[in-house]
């Protein structure tokens, strides 16, 4: 399956993304979830699942049965936009709490076998600082998100999305 | 002097970004200092937790609300913590907040980046000894930078203490909380429907 986390006003969505049925899946970002508050409880309480009600609690689940996971949203700072990161924030469960080390660093221990193929898609006015920044945080992440691997894509404007 | 503190963290006072928030302000005698966005301040002190290699959204929310309008050429500073051991983990968070100040019109002090961030408050021993000795080299340089608001490059820090036994404390720390909550080790492992 591949999921697809946006921050795309509907309309847009529907026009810019691949449509939703079988394979492909969308988490809309917007209106963002309620924020992680740091519990844990999706380690060492309701393992696997946040346990803060609302629909965020499905992006574990559909987290657990992608291959293919792909971020689309406007770029803060060289980062993601508030409510694609509100979403992430709530990604923990989908490791383990246990620990590994991976090239020479500390890493949380997968909770599943498959590995993503993890694709960001950033848009917005850019700076090359925050160009430089986005690269070493898809990396960043593809390591805690044990992902097979990661590209990241750069668009002045949404529009000009191309996300297969 | 004038010095906001932000406390990014979700969890406030309980959290270590408060504890490193104190820890430091020990370091700034004479300073006025606010919790808070409300200006005018000198200086602009950020600590959060990192989240998913980032800044929490709640942060970077507030972040994005506060583009504007904030005393022009302020110096920002800014404390990350970790769980994981190496401190240099933060370091792309922090050059979020870098370009966050490049585009609010604030000028960059320096970023500390704290490995072990769990660790901190369980070690019964003050900041700069034992395994707390190069955080309180860390803390002593940011407060140096702040008090003549100058900048400096980002300093990173993990425990004086061996990454094998932090791993280990930590996962037992885990086991005993999973013990309380009425699991078992094994359902820690469980996997939702794939």
């Amino acid at each position: 399956m591949h999921l697809i986390l946006h921050d795309l006003p509907q309309e847009a969505a529907s026009k810019l993304l691949p449509a939703q049925g079988g394979a492909v899946k969308w988490f809309g970002a917007s209106p963002a979830v309620k924020p992680c508050v740091g519990c844990f409880c999706c380690w060492l309480k309701n393992p696997g699942e946040c346990i803060i009600p609302d629909r965020g609690q499905q992006f574990c689940h559909l987290l657990a049965k992608a291959d293919a996971f792909t971020i689309v949203s406007r770029c803060f700072y060289g980062g993601l936009s508030p409510d694609v990161k509100a979403t992430l924030d709530r990604f923990i469960g989908h490791v383990l709490p246990w620990f590994t080390t991976v090239n020479g660093e500390m890493h949380h221990v997968p909770r599943y076998d498959r590995k993503v193929k993890l694709t960001y898609h950033l848009y917005g006015d850019i700076t090359e600082p925050e160009r430089e920044t986005a690269l070493r945080l898809a990396a960043a992440n593809a390591v805690n998100l044990h992902a097979a691997r990661h590209t990241v894509r750069f668009y002045a404007e949404a529009d000009e999305l191309e996300v297969l | 002097m004038k010095i906001a503190f932000i406390n990014g963290s979700p969890r406030k006072s309980k959290s270590v970004s408060s504890f490193l928030l104190k820890s430091l302000q020990e370091k700034l005698p004479g300073c006025e200092i606010s919790d808070g966005w409300a200006g005018p301040f000198d200086a602009i002190v950020f600590a959060f937790p990192l989240y998913v290699d980032g800044i929490p959204s709640t942060l970077l929310r507030e972040l994005a609300a506060h583009e504007r309008g904030l005393p022009a050429g302020a110096r920002a500073y800014a404390l990350v913590n970790n769980g994981f051991y190496e401190g240099k983990q933060n370091a792309v968070a922090i050059t979020i907040l870098r370009n966050w100040c490049a585009r609010a019109g604030l000028e960059w002090g320096q970023g500390v980046g704290v490995g072990a961030g769990g660790m901190l408050q369980t070690v019964s021993v003050p900041v700069g000894r034992g395994p707390l000795k190069s955080l309180g080299r860390a803390l002593d340089a940011l407060a140096q930078n702040i008090l003549t608001l100058g900048s400096g490059g980002d300093i990173f820090t993990s425990p004086n203490f061996p990454r094998r036994l932090y791993m280990i404390a930590a996962e037992i720390k885990f086991r005993m909380t999973v013990r309380k909550n009425g699991l078992k080790r094994r359902d820690v492992d469980r996997r939702l429907e794939e």
